[in-house]
């Protein structure tokens, strides 16, 4: 039977199962799914609990349209969630058979995020944000939507004063004056709220310890404003509300890529990510580390000299998901061991660390695949996400002592009518014979033989990131649309190891002469792609490395440059990660040493069909870059097609949760533009 | 007496656009004052009934939320903008009722009188696939879900100039021309796909003119004029629309109407409206204002344009003693909209202006039979927003030194019969709406006038001794340098001046070289981003600090987009101020490019690559920024987010700039959500007094309580220097100018 090939409306039948959360006593699984709904453009996100003995699934909910963070108490007799029933998101609680019975635990002024339980189900911990100037009690009361309208519009037209670094974000948050995030306890039993901590900074990750008196927390809260990722573990007493330094030494691992801190079930010890310095300019990476729960013990490094992986996390670039705050680390029921994710290569795999003992890490898993979204192992079992190139993430059960897996929720089985096919895997040797470069093509959908077809380079964001055996339904559309896609991993991507990661060679042009390269071999190996009808796109860095690859090459007949940096000057300080101009004596020196490495000093030379989409409220690479690398293009070149496309209301986070229409918009855009001028 | 309070900035009254009626017996002025509850300035129409010499009999609200008042012809018909129903549309009173004439989709920007008095043109703003359904208002409903689909579509840019400060970014739609008969039937003239503004009819009633800009993009700076025939008689006509439901759908029509550009000019100003000369019986000649080049610069003067066959030729055909019709004056109450600079008399005999000069802005006339100007003006007064002369009398705003703009009624002096034996019968005040100012204590601003240091000139100025100064004591000052550079500061009440004099402070403001109003030499070259101008404030300031009541080393210095840019170059540069406020700066060329609204390489001659052109806006006088290193001086930032003519991001380099190279010295960075590059000017009253209270508590922190001065900048920096923060070579000398 023929296969159809993929478009981009596909998207608003992608179904992603996520947050899954799995209670051995009752031999039940709580998960969500959510999907774009095109009618009033948001995502939906629903809660269900599947009993896995009889397979009968469960839909629990107070009414909302986005409703998340299912959590099965201890006892399995009780689920927490948010629901945003009532405007925001706010904790809710489900009993009785069935979980029909729903009523409403918080009433917070603003969303709640990550409610846990503790261990007696007593109390729920959560975090909510606040703002400096607004009384406590006020935190505590809802807000009707008029009221909220008002406050908002009145808000937005007062000064935002700024005295440091650190004053915006992205994701969101927007100026960071407005807005800090706290930790709260709410008493399951009478609804009282209390707030546990204080101050203009952060406090994230809580974890219960295991006696229920005490609240692991991460925070900024004792750290200079410059050091933006540098965080630390605070230990705060539930009754009294204490709180004490716990860890001192290592930046807790929070940005890029959190790291839940735990108790070991003892509630002795204490298991976390940290970031641990790597070569030269690199990313940091996060390793693992125990210390007793006592403030000023030794913070112990857990992690070999000889491991099978690099690091505690992983970055992957892509494979579809729409689930927030997933976790990357979990402690088995009898302290031994921290599970966690790590990629290598492509693949992203499940390892364990030994907390005591000789430090030794184990491989659990291996395969063209990767998890995320480790749930709490519970009768020495856990449930997570697998997915891989041709199938969208499933629910597995992993079976901490034997190692099987068995799958638990499948999505998206119309999945079979489109023709998606494995990509085909390649690996070069890098010119500087310094590196092996590692990707895959993936050829267009229901190609005939001995024809050409165009081909579009994809480079991923970051550098840091990684591409990895994950479907990418954008790849898909491009396919469908007739073109082959090109993606790989050059010098700058992690999971490679340290030297390939190195974040000079993703700037200096070692990067490009790998992607060039990379190109090069795959129209060689591959007689379906046209070598004269080649086009290239990426976001963030991506975008980055597309503005400065047209304008440092011939090869590509298109482009698309989505969420770019153009001008270092601009990043540097517009940025919400600023930059730094250490080293130089003088600040003209420094700026005209940023403008050389800026593509946009190089825009004379793009002269291929240039199309540019950026959001407007993107804070990490800020518009202001697609304003004046626009302007550079079409100044020095009047007659070429250029375009830019603004997307209000977003940010750099807007192909992951931005609206569906704006992200498939921003898809259609980048195909259409290759589909016209390729 | 009272001291002024940050609060009484709420009080302020702003008078706009006035209009006389045709017998000279009545008058109207939009009057707006700031409205707490809404955060915004609201605007109301007021209605001045005179007797035969002028004297104010009936003073009467004629609509709320109301503007832009004009006199039928005749005088039988008031029409005004009012937004009651939702969008601002013309209503119109007539017989002593009021009704609602338009329904304009998105309501109507501009508008005139038609020669006969019985239909009215306008242009409104319309997205292109509105134009075949132009009328008929949205429900609120309606309205609330299209916003939302229109605020949440992505903008799609092709051409440049595609975002304006004043505008912002281009959302699609254009102002199209229409016009509409007394009984409602309209039809709109234009359709193609780019700017109409401020129509005009012609005196036979045959055609409308109107400026218009064919290259699609919202930049006004290349306008040309066009015309449109009208039907000829609106009224009556069977492809005209009645009422407001449906829309001009007769596709015949549509070709009768084309329009036709009728110049290619490449300095015409926009913002002034087009005006037929009544003295053409062809109606065939409109005047226009437009820059013209000459060895120091550009000047604007009138052009009379055939709109047959765009020929033009000078509408003043004797030297203007005053070089030019120049209305660009810093910061004036721009809440409302401004009146023309220019007018002719009904019979086209005689040309009225007003212009700057030598800080005044005083009232011209050019008789065109004898070829002479004659000056109309007492000292120390600004006069602006000319209403049309009707028998022999013209009502304009006025401003003076201690009270802004008041609405003045004036006899000409054209109307022989009637002359008086006094000058002063021949203008008065009809409005006091800023009397309350005379409860408080405010210091009246003197008058210097200072030679140049290279002798070439002299720069004019003004100071304000604080309130309650005593003899012998010694004050902290505030240097404030306006922006431009092609403005001026004028014989005006500036509120920002007045409330820091009343915190304590005196209050230091000039126009160095680069100023307009006083003579092109003055302005030629560059000399307002070389030493010159630097030299004059400088000079300016030690000439005022020579009068005694000074303390030299507790002087601040402030200004905004260019004053922000001279106030960067003053701190970076010199060590002589203990404090300084940068208002929506421009410090880096190398990022402002295309990130701001200005500036374009396209077809410069010099034009070698973008990494040179790159390397030179780094290297360039106005990137301040590349001399951070030097700056001693505690610095406050302020910017609005969405400054599009000096973008956000400028003032966020010189904050973190700041922040990494000089971590001792005190800088505070306050932004301004949602505000524009207008935002001490159009801002929203939150925002304007937000801004003006920051800057007056940094100068009173920094010179009056004297944090940060007991340490000395100097010696920190040596101390800096020492510890290796801080290069102590590799920096020219403070001071030395740059290559």
């Amino acid at each position: 039977m023929e296969k159809r090939n993929a478009v981009i409306e596909d998207y608003y039948r992608l179904h992603y199962a996520g947050q899954p959360d799995y209670c051995d006593r009752t031999q039940s699984l709580a998960y969500t799914i959510v999907c774009g709904e095109e009618e009033n453009d948001f995502y939906r996100s629903e809660i269900w609990v599947k009993r896995l003995e009889s397979g009968q699934t469960i839909r629990v909910s107070a009414g909302g349209a986005y409703e998340s963070n299912p959590r099965l108490s201890p006892d399995g007799q009780s689920l927490l969630f948010l629901s945003d029933v009532s405007g925001t998101a706010q904790v809710y609680v489900a009993q009785g058979a069935d979980f029909s019975s729903v009523c409403a635990l918080t009433h917070m002024r603003y969303d709640v995020h990550g409610p846990i339980w503790s261990p007696d189900a007593g109390r729920i911990a959560f975090l909510c944000d606040c703002e400096p100037d607004l009384p406590d009690e006020l935190l505590m009361v809802p807000q009707t939507p008029e009221e909220r309208e008002a406050y908002e519009a009145q808000k937005a037209s007062r000064p935002v004063i700024i005295t440091d670094y650190g004053y915006k974000a992205d994701e969101d948050k927007g100026f960071t004056e407005t807005r800090t995030t706290h930790l709260f306890v709410v008493n399951t039993a009478n609804g009282e709220v209390r707030k546990l901590s204080d101050g203009d900074r952060d406090h994230v990750m809580p974890a219960w310890s295991p006696d229920g008196k005490k609240i692991l927390v991460t925070s900024n809260r004792l750290r200079p404003r410059e050091e933006s990722i540098g965080m630390d573990l605070f230990l705060i007493t539930v009754d009294s509300g204490e709180i004490e330094q716990l860890s001192k030494e290592n930046w807790i691992a929070y940005y890029p890529a959190s790291f839940y801190p735990r108790f070991t079930p003892d509630g002795k010890t204490v298991v976390f990510g940290a970031l641990y310095p790597d070569v030269s300019g690199n990313m940091p990476l996060t390793r693992l580390y125990r210390m007793d729960a006592v403030p000023g013990a030794e913070e112990v490094n857990i992690w070999p000299k000889e491991a099978p992986c690099h690091e505690a996390t992983c970055f992957l670039y892509n494979g579809e998901t729409m689930a927030r705050g997933y976790e990357k680390g979990q402690v088995s029921e009898d302290g031994a061991y921290l599970y966690f994710i790590s990629g290598w290569q492509g693949e992203v795999n499940l390892y364990r660390a030994a907390i005591t003992g000789e430090p030794k890490i184990e491989q659990l898993t291996r395969g063209h695949h990767y998890y995320s979204s480790m749930g709490e192992i519970r009768g020495g079992k856990m449930a997570l996400l697998k997915g891989d190139f041709t199938h969208t993430p499933q629910i597995v059960l992993y079976d901490t002592a034997t190692g099987e897996e068995t799958v638990a929720v499948e999505t998206n089985s119309w999945l079979t009518e489109v023709a998606i096919e494995e990509p085909e895997e390649m690996w070069i040797d890098s010119l500087d014979g310094q590196g092996r470069i590692h990707g895959w093509v993936l050829p267009p959908m229901n190609r005939q033989s001995g024809q050409k077809y165009p081909a579009v380079l994809y480079i991923h964001g970051g550098p840091t990131p990684f591409y990895g055996y994950g479907m990418t339904y954008e790849h898909e559309a491009l396919a469908g649309a007739g073109m082959a896609v090109i993606f790989c991993n050059p010098r700058g991507s992690s999971g490679y190891g340290s030297a390939h990661e190195s974040n000079r060679a993703a700037f200096d042009g070692t990067a490009m002469y790998d992607l060039l390269q990379f190109v090069k071999e795959a129209c060689s190996r591959y007689d379906y792609i046209d070598p004269d009808r080649l086009g290239v796109t990426g976001g963030s860095y991506g975008g980055y490395m597309t503005n400065w690859i047209v304008s440092h090459s011939k090869v590509f007949k298109a482009a698309v440059t989505q969420r770019s940096i153009a001008n270092e000057l601009i990043e540097y300080a517009s940025s919400d990660m600023a930059g730094s101009s250490q080293g130089f004596v003088n600040f003209q020196d420094f700026m005209i040493h940023e403008i050389e490495r800026s593509a946009v000093a190089y825009a004379d030379r793009i002269d291929i069909p240039f199309l540019i989409l950026h959001a407007l409220g993107d804070m990490r690479c800020p518009v202001e870059q697609a304003h004046q690398l626009f302007t550079a293009v079409k100044d020095t070149h009047p007659d070429l097609p250029v375009r830019m496309v603004l997307f209000p209301g977003e940010n750099h986070e807007m192909n992951n949760h931005g609206t569906m229409a704006h992200r498939l918009r921003h898809y259609r855009e980048m195909i259409d533009w290759f589909v016209r001028w390729l | 007496m009272k001291r002024l309070t940050i609060e009484d900035m709420d009080r302020l009254v702003y008078l706009a656009v006035p209009d006389l009626k045709h017998d000279g017996r009545e008058a109207v002025c939009t009057v707006a004052r700031a409205d707490k509850g809404c955060n915004d300035f609201v605007p109301q129409v007021r209605r001045f009934v005179l007797s035969e010499t002028g004297k104010l009999e009936k003073d009467e609200l004629v609509a709320e939320r109301s503007e832009l008042a004009k006199y039928s012809p005749d005088g039988s018909r008031l029409a005004w903008l009012c937004t009651d129903s939702g969008e601002s549309q013309i209503w119109i009173r007539e017989n002593g009722t009021d009704r609602q004439l338009t329904h304009l989709r998105h309501g109507v920007t501009d508008y005139s009188w038609s020669p006969d008095g019985q239909s009215l043109v306008w242009g409104a703003p319309l997205w292109p696939e509105e134009t075949d359904a132009p009328f008929g208002e949205m429900t609120s409903e309606e309205k609330r879900v299209w916003k939302k689909k229109k605020d949440s579509e992505p903008i799609v840019v092709e051409e440049l100039m595609y975002k304006l400060d004043e505008v912002g970014l281009f959302d699609g739609s254009f102002h199209q021309i229409g016009v509409t008969a007394l009984d409602g039937s309209s039809v709109l003239l234009t359709k193609a796909p780019f700017e109409h503004r401020n129509p005009v009819i012609s005196p036979d009633g045959r055609q409308v003119a109107y400026y218009a800009c064919p290259d699609g993009s919202i930049h006004r700076l290349r306008v040309q004029i066009f015309t449109c025939p009208l039907p000829e008689s609106i009224t009556g006509r069977e492809d005209s629309h009645k009422g407001s439901e449906q829309s001009d759908s007769q596709e015949g029509a549509r070709d009768r109407y084309e329009e036709r550009q009728v110049t290619h000019e490449e300095y015409l100003i926009e913002s002034v409206p087009l005006m037929f000369d009544p003295a053409d019986a062809e109606s065939d000649r409109v005047a226009a204002l437009m820059y013209e080049k000459t060895e120091n610069g550009f000047v604007q003067l009138p052009y009379l344009f055939s709109l047959t066959d765009g020929k033009k030729e000078p509408l003043f055909e004797a030297a203007c003693p005053v070089e030019e019709i120049n209305n660009l004056v810093v910061g004036r109450n721009a809440v409302g909209r401004e009146a023309p600079p220019c007018v002719f008399s009904e019979d086209g005999g005689t040309y009225y202006f007003t212009s700057l000069w030598m800080g005044n802005q005083h009232l011209y006339v050019y008789d065109r039979a004898k070829k002479e100007f004659t000056c109309l003006g007492t000292e120390d007064e600004s006069i602006q927003a000319l209403s049309a002369p009707r028998s022999g009398r013209m009502v304009y705003l006025k401003g003076t030194l201690m009270y802004p703009a008041e609405l003045y009624w004036r006899r000409l002096a054209e109307d022989a019969g009637e002359k008086t034996d006094t000058k002063e019968a021949a203008e008065h005040a009809l409005t006091q709406e800023n009397a309350w100012l005379s409860e408080y204590e405010l210091p009246r601003p003197e008058k210097l006038c200072v030679p140049t240091a290279d002798q070439k000139g002299s720069v004019h100025g003004w100071y304000i001794k604080p309130a309650g100064l005593k003899p012998g004591e010694k004050v902290p000052a505030v240097l404030d340098v306006h922006g431009g550079p092609e403005c001026s500061y004028s014989t005006n009440f500036w509120f920002e001046f007045q409330y820091l004099a009343s915190r304590g402070l005196a209050v230091v403001y000039c126009d160095p070289r680069g100023s307009v109003g006083y003579g092109s030499a003055h302005q030629k070259g560059d000399c307002a981003y070389g030493t010159e101008a630097q030299e004059d404030l400088l000079g300016f300031l030690d000439a005022v600090i020579a009068l005694g009541f000074i303390d030299e080393t507790k002087c601040g210095v402030t200004g905004g987009s260019y004053g922000g840019y001279m106030t960067n170059r003053l701190i970076s540069t010199t060590d002589r101020f203990a404090a300084a406020v940068t208002q929506r700066n421009l410090c880096n060329l190398a990022t402002s490019y295309g990130t701001g609204d200005m500036g374009f390489v396209t077809g410069k001659k010099d034009f070698t690559s973008m990494l040179a052109m790159f390397k030179d806006r780094v290297n360039a006088r106005a990137t301040t920024l590349r001399l951070v290193d030097r700056v001693k001086t505690p610095l406050l930032i302020l910017h609005g987010t969405q400054d599009y003519r000096c973008s956000f991001e400028q003032g966020e380099q010189l904050f973190i700039a700041m922040k990494e190279r000089n971590p001792q010295i005190p800088v505070r960075f306050v932004a301004f959500p949602g505000e524009n590059h207008g935002l001490t000017r159009g801002g929203r009253p939150e925002a304007q007094k937000g801004h003006l209270k920051e800057m007056a508590d940094w100068f009173v922190r920094f010179l009056k309580e004297g944090e940060f001065a007991q340490q000395g900048p100097q010696e920190d920096r040596a101390e800096k220097a020492a510890s290796g923060m801080v290069p102590s070579n590799g920096l020219p000398a403070a001071g030395e100018e740059e290559a």
